[in-house]
């Protein structure tokens, strides 16, 4: 699933795979990619915007860390961010209850 | 000799797309060559040559094109306001580090002289206070390495500090105008450039919404 489909659902998904715990960007991209089975295929690259634009708008904090010799920059929820998290939870859990009743309604 | 990696000839393409402050730049091209190292590596893991997993590496991520692109859509709007609100604090910074210095030389050698000791000691303590507070600022807008270093609550506190400070430098400087008629409009400034520095401060600790 590329490009425009997950263009508006992403800052939901970057927020909820860093819940559990801060990640760095590889980590954070391959976690996103194996709890949606492979089916989030975004060019890598374009996920670093998405963080940086997250970080600017107070959803997540980032800070350097080095382990192994290699600096990686950490991602991790904010406050505000977890606030936004469970509400678009919320909203994403009615809307797509609201779909599936819709859409099943006509098997 | 030796050929420059596939990855290295990347990293230059996407470093001469990208039109952003330098220090932005330099942190989206480390997160960008340390993502595609790691990629590699594991491809390498997989049994791939060297060659070709950095080639597989750079097409997961994207065309140099493609993510300078996006972040600049994701980002432009980002970069004006805090470069602008970042000199302005580093302006008021500057004249309330320099201002205090000068104060604090002044009280050590001249206002010494006069006599109210307890007065000029009050005087060098918070000039002092204020200078350091002030380089400290300059440091943290300025390094990185020092914005690393967690000072978010020491430059909080401090910022807020600046607010009594500022006021009663300037209610004092007002006071001792009207009674002897010698108005240091410089100290008033600097009472001004106190409660500025509070502010951007804090603005600019809001802006960059630390955890």
């Amino acid at each position: 699933m590329r490009g425009e489909w997950l263009k508006g659902p992403l800052d939901f998904l970057l927020l909820a795979v860093v819940e559990p715990a801060p990640l760095h960007g590889y980590a954070l991209i391959e976690a996103l990619c194996r709890r949606s089975r492979g089916a989030f295929d975004l060019p890598e690259g374009t996920i670093y915007p998405a963080l940086h634009r997250l970080e600017h708008d107070g959803f997540l904090a980032s800070r350097w860390t080095e382990r192994v010799g290699r600096r990686r920059r950490v991602y991790s929820l904010t406050r505000q961010g977890r606030r936004a998290l469970a509400a678009q939870r919320n909203a994403w859990t009615r809307f797509s209850t609201a779909v599936a009743a819709v859409v099943e309604s006509n098997r | 000799m030796n050929r420059p990696s596939l990855i290295g000839a990347y990293m230059a393409e996407l470093r001469r797309r990208l039109k952003f402050r330098t220090s932005r730049v330099e942190r989206i091209l480390l997160e960008a060559e340390n993502h595609l190292d790691e990629s590699a590596r594991a491809l390498e893991s997989e049994g791939l040559p060297r060659e070709v997993a950095e080639r597989e590496a750079l097409v997961r991520f994207g065309t140099p094109e493609e993510v300078a692109a996006r972040f600049e859509s994701e980002l432009q709007d980002t970069e004006e306001i805090p470069m602008l609100l970042k000199l302005a604090t580093t302006v008021t910074a500057g004249v309330t580090t320099l201002v205090s210095t000068v104060v604090v030389f002044h009280s050590m050698f001249f206002d010494i002289q006069e006599g109210e000791p307890l007065w000029v000691a009050q005087k060098i303590l918070a000039g002092s206070a204020v200078a350091a507070l002030g380089a400290l600022t300059l440091a943290w807008l300025w390094s990185d390495s020092m914005r690393e270093s967690r000072l978010e609550t020491m430059l909080r506190a401090g910022a807020l500090g600046l607010f009594p400070v500022g006021l009663l430098t300037i209610s004092t400087t007002v006071q001792l105008g009207r009674q002897t008629g010698d108005w240091e409009m410089y100290m008033i400034a600097a009472g001004a450039a106190m409660l500025a520095q509070g502010a951007l401060t804090l603005w600019r600790l809001h802006t960059l919404k630390t955890a």
